[in-house]
């Protein structure tokens, strides 16, 4: 009949549009990898993953934000802030113009790991008591953050003795932890990849498991219809900053190591990539929808874009201009989506 | 047409006035289907060229989904539209609206700090040589307006006006779009007589010129005396479809309802005991609010709350609940000193919110049933730190027994309820708090008539079991037909409470208005 | 009975209690009201992923270009992970470092 025919050539359109920036990267792979066969190999994939852990614990957090109909543009600078502690704390001791000369041994690794998680946790906290108490909105006061956190960075790192200079030189019992891997053989499994499934199994049964999760999805929801209901709004926003600074600061120590090198300017529009990862793996930015999985997928397939144009070396400057229209693609897609629900 | 900036006000066509005319828009066989729910079965309407066409049924009857498919805002599933014989298809309102099919909201949609004219001509303004012609724009309205017998300056900002003159506006583009179909929908509820007046004698002259007109609404006195023609649908599907010559009230009433008006409302044979709740000089903090409330609630009562708008109820529900600030006053539970400060608290000691607008406040439109029902209830579910599935789902399951929620599984997402089914989620999601008074705000509201018995027979079973129930509504009948006591409430006061068991009044409703009336 | 008379009278203009509930449903119509249509969107989403593809091809063609260029003793630049531009000396040196 004339109709079912019309529904199916509908339902095929349908499934190609909503699914087109998957089919897209696959496209690209392909293209990738037919120009240059080099691009399929587990090493390739492997420097993927790790490269997409830190950025993907980094989304973790935002994401709680951007479910709670907020944003959050100050994770970036609040890394960095909290990566230049790390390092500073992690410099070998035979480094001559370490920051701290007076530490004479390797600090135990938790230390900085700590001290990262808690400043990350105070700046996230002062965007949650703006959010909750004063009813600002979440992306007038990470700007705020995001610039303070800035100043903060560059005070610290200008206030070592030889003057402002990249906090570099880590030693070898950190650099182990970070960039080390499980040994299978031939074949290593780089630890980074591992603490970025832990970090997104334990974000997912606080999303789904506990009291924290639902609220948030409530609130983000319909935040009336969650405070008549008992939620308490303030306390379970101040939850999820807090949720969110941990991440932060876990991402901050891991990413020290990773690249090694620490000054003013990491952590540059860090934020932007985590938010780009989490509205790619389907977080609405309307509030009260996203998966943990979605994430994770999310942000890997950012990072395979990334990469695969960096491997076939396209001028960076289009690449920013492919990565800014493939998350306007994302968005529409995710409009799109909500429109033919009609 | 000449350029498109000229009105081309459709001259009077006589001919075509009144039930005899050509047919101007079909829908036949229409079709909708969300997910559990079917909105719309095989419904059909044939409007006819200069009449005007009646559209009733009970709230979720699907008069709106209806016209949200002839507007392009759903697409319908099966079936066809036709206007003059060409089938047609809507993207969006818009769309139908630069082919002549214009809609009048109950909401208007107005730009309120512009002018009338820039209002009607908003997206089109006249031009004369590329610039504005502010001249032009005004001649152009005042032809409308004179057409029309609208006395409005166009130059005026037109959230200076009446409700009733900015709905004469928004008439006045409609014809300033060529119309040749117009919906309105629920026009007169903000209008008083006279204006209701003013308002027919524009679609009398509108039916003149051959404007075929759907007309929505609940007041029958109105609809028989402006239709020619009268739809019924209820539950999603076309009941019947008549010349509103020799319609009667009661008729139109048993087609609307399907069942005789006397078993509108479940038997209440509740005997109320001891006192449950008291409220003492309750006075809310921050204005508009209630003042110096003071009422008893016995256990296994229901207590009506009745009053105008702008009587304050829903702001004295809120201020014992505590999810508004209260000034002064104190709540005692079975005897006990009670401070409801905020929504957690208020849970704790007993109680439950069931808020008037599920849709704003009520609902979580993105997530599914199970999510809906369990989230006032989350500490209950602790097992070992983290929430236990199992005993969410079983919990759930329960409550979609009980209260009768037609919904295809757990998971469904809430928005494909019916408003019924929706409310009935919202109130399993307090039940199973166990809370020991209800607060209920307009529970039957934008429910179809199957839904409210169904909520009638539960406040009624709560009730029985000992449960303390305050029920705001603005519909008499519910109000009389299931209470024990009627609070009318006035200006934020106590008017009086009529105490409906113990009494006999020769009209109770006339009670009801003259308390309502009492300090306004 | 109620008759309809008095029922049609009594019936309360519905109450609009809060401004956070008139704006929701205000709100709420308006997403009923998105004036975009399904189709627009899908146009909107083709033409995205045709200028990615496009952009794609000069990048990748350019990219090509420097190559021959490179051969010829010019360099051409690659993003790495702190945002600095890095002189490309080695592609696959680069890709380490995203």
């Amino acid at each position: 009949m004339e109709n079912t025919k019309s529904v199916n050539t509908k339902k095929i359109g349908d499934f190609l549009l909503n699914y087109s920036l998957y089919i897209l990267l696959g496209l690209m792979i392909l293209i990738v990898i037919s120009i240059n066969p080099k691009f399929l190999s587990i090493s390739n994939f492997m420097k993927i993953l790790t490269q997409a852990s830190t950025r993907g614990i980094l989304a973790l957090g935002a994401a709680g934000m951007i479910v709670l109909a907020g944003t959050d543009l100050s994770a970036g600078r609040i890394l960095g802030c909290c990566a230049a502690l790390t390092a500073s704390l992690v410099q070998s001791v035979t480094y001559a113009s370490r920051m701290y000369p007076g530490i004479t041994s390797d600090l135990p690794v938790f230390v900085p790991l700590l001290a990262s998680i808690v400043i990350a946790v105070a700046f996230c906290m002062l965007n949650g008591f703006g959010v909750s108490k004063l009813h600002l909105h979440a992306f007038i006061v990470s700007l705020g953050t995001q610039l303070i956190a800035f100043g903060c960075t560059c005070i610290y790192i200008d206030s070592q003795k030889g003057g402002a200079q990249a906090l570099s030189s880590f030693n070898q019992t950190f650099l182990n932890v970070v960039n080390g891997g499980f040994q299978f053989g031939s074949f290593t499994l780089p630890y980074l990849i591992v603490y970025f499934l832990i970090s997104a199994m334990f974000m997912w049964v606080v999303w789904n498991k506990t009291p924290l999760g639902k609220n948030m999805f409530a609130i983000g929801g319909n935040t009336e219809a969650a405070a008549v209901s008992g939620v308490n709004i303030t306390k379970n926003i101040m939850g999820i900053y807090i949720m969110a600074g941990v991440l932060y600061g876990i991402a901050a120590f891991l990413e020290a190591g990773r690249i090694q090198s620490v000054n003013t300017g990491t952590g540059l529009n860090y934020d932007l990539d985590a938010i780009s990862g989490c509205v790619i793996g389907g977080v609405s930015f309307s509030g009260g929808v996203g998966t943990v999985p979605g994430i994770v997928i999310g942000v890997v397939i950012l990072q395979t874009i990334n990469f695969s144009l960096s491997f076939l070396s396209v001028n960076p400057y289009l690449q920013y201009i492919i990565k800014g229209l493939i998350i306007i693609l994302a968005v529409s897609i995710d409009v799109r989506k909500y429109l033919s629900k009609k | 047409m000449g350029s498109s900036y000229e009105v081309a006000i459709p001259a009077a066509d006589s001919s075509a006035a009144g039930t005899g005319g050509a047919v101007v828009l079909e829908m036949i066989d229409i079709d909708k289907q969300f997910p559990g729910v079917k909105a719309l079965d095989h419904v059909r309407l044939v409007l006819k060229k200069g009449s005007v066409h009646s559209l009733m049924g009970e709230n979720g009857a699907g008069k709106s989904t209806l016209m949200k498919c002839l507007f392009g805002v759903y697409r319908e599933d099966a079936g066809e539209i036709c206007i003059e014989g060409r089938p047609v298809r809507f993207d969006n309102p818009r769309q139908a609206l630069d082919n002549g099919v214009a809609m009048v909201h109950q909401e208007l949609n107005q730009v309120l700090r512009r002018s009338v004219m820039e209002n009607v001509w908003l997206g089109r303004f006249p031009q004369k040589a590329g610039l504005i012609s502010h001249k032009k724009m005004y001649e152009e309205t005042k032809k409308i307006f004179d057409e029309l017998g609208i006395q409005v300056d166009p130059n005026t900002v037109i959230g200076k006006l009446s409700v009733s003159q900015r709905q004469m506006v928004e008439i006045a583009k409609t014809v300033s779009y060529n119309a040749r179909i117009l919906v309105l929908d629920e026009p007169t509820s903000s209008l008083t007589n006279e204006e209701v007046g003013h308002l027919f004698r524009i679609i009398n002259k509108l039916r003149d010129r051959g404007v075929g007109i759907i007309y929505i609404s609940h007041k029958m006195e109105e609809i028989l005396r402006i239709s020619d023609e009268v739809t019924i649908m209820r539950d999603g599907q076309w009941v019947a479809t008549r010349n509103a010559d020799g319609l009667t009230n009661d008729e139109i009433i048993k087609l609307m309802v399907g069942r005789d008006l006397k078993h509108q409302f479940p038997e209440n044979t509740n005997m109320p005991g001891e006192v449950l709740l008291e409220v003492k000089n309750l006075t809310g903090k921050y204005a508009p609010t209630c003042t110096d409330v003071s009422f008893s609630l016995r256990r296994g009562e229901i207590l009506g709350v009745a009053g105008l708008v702008g009587s304050r109820r829903t702001e004295m529900m809120e201020t014992i609940f505590g999810v508004a600030h209260r000034d002064s006053g104190e709540i005692f539970l079975a005897g006990k000193k009670v401070e409801n400060k905020g929504s957690e608290k208020a849970i704790k000691n007993g109680f439950a919110l069931l808020t008037e607008e599920r849709r704003a406040t009520g609902i979580f439109p993105l997530q599914g049933v199970m999510f809906n029902t369990v989230l006032a209830n989350l500490r209950a579910y602790i097992k070992r730190g983290l929430l236990s599935d199992k005993k969410m789902r079983s919990d759930t399951a329960r409550m979609i027994e009980n209260m009768s929620v037609k919904t295809p599984s757990q998971k469904t997402h809430i928005r494909y309820l019916s408003g019924g089914n929706q409310q009935k989620v919202i109130i399993g999601r307090w039940l199973l708090t166990e809370p020991e008074v209800l607060l209920l705000d307009e529970p039957t509201r934008g429910i179809d008539v199957g839904a409210k018995f169904e909520i009638y027979q539960l406040i009624i079973q709560l009730a029985g079991r000992g449960k303390g129930i305050i029920m705001v509504s603005s519909e008499m009948p519910e109000l009389i037909g299931i209470c024990d006591r009627i609070l009318v409430m006035s200006n934020g006061r106590v008017a009086g409470i009529l105490d409906l068991r113990e009494n006999r009044y020769e009209n109770v409703q006339e009670e009801i208005m003259r308390l309502a009336a009492k300090y306004v | 009975m109620a008759d309809s008379k008095e029922r049609a009278e009594n019936q309360a203009i519905p109450a609009v209690s809060d401004e956070t509930v008139e704006k929701r449903r205000l709100r709420d119509n308006m997403y009923d009201m998105i004036t975009i249509s399904v189709r627009a969107m899908d146009r909107i989403i083709i033409v995205l992923i045709v200028l990615i593809a496009i952009i794609l091809a000069i990048g990748i063609i350019e990219s090509k270009q420097n190559d021959l260029i490179k051969d010829a003793g010019q360099l051409s630049k690659i993003a790495t992970a702190d945002g600095k531009l890095a002189t490309r000396v080695d592609r696959d040196s680069v890709i380490e470092y995203l």
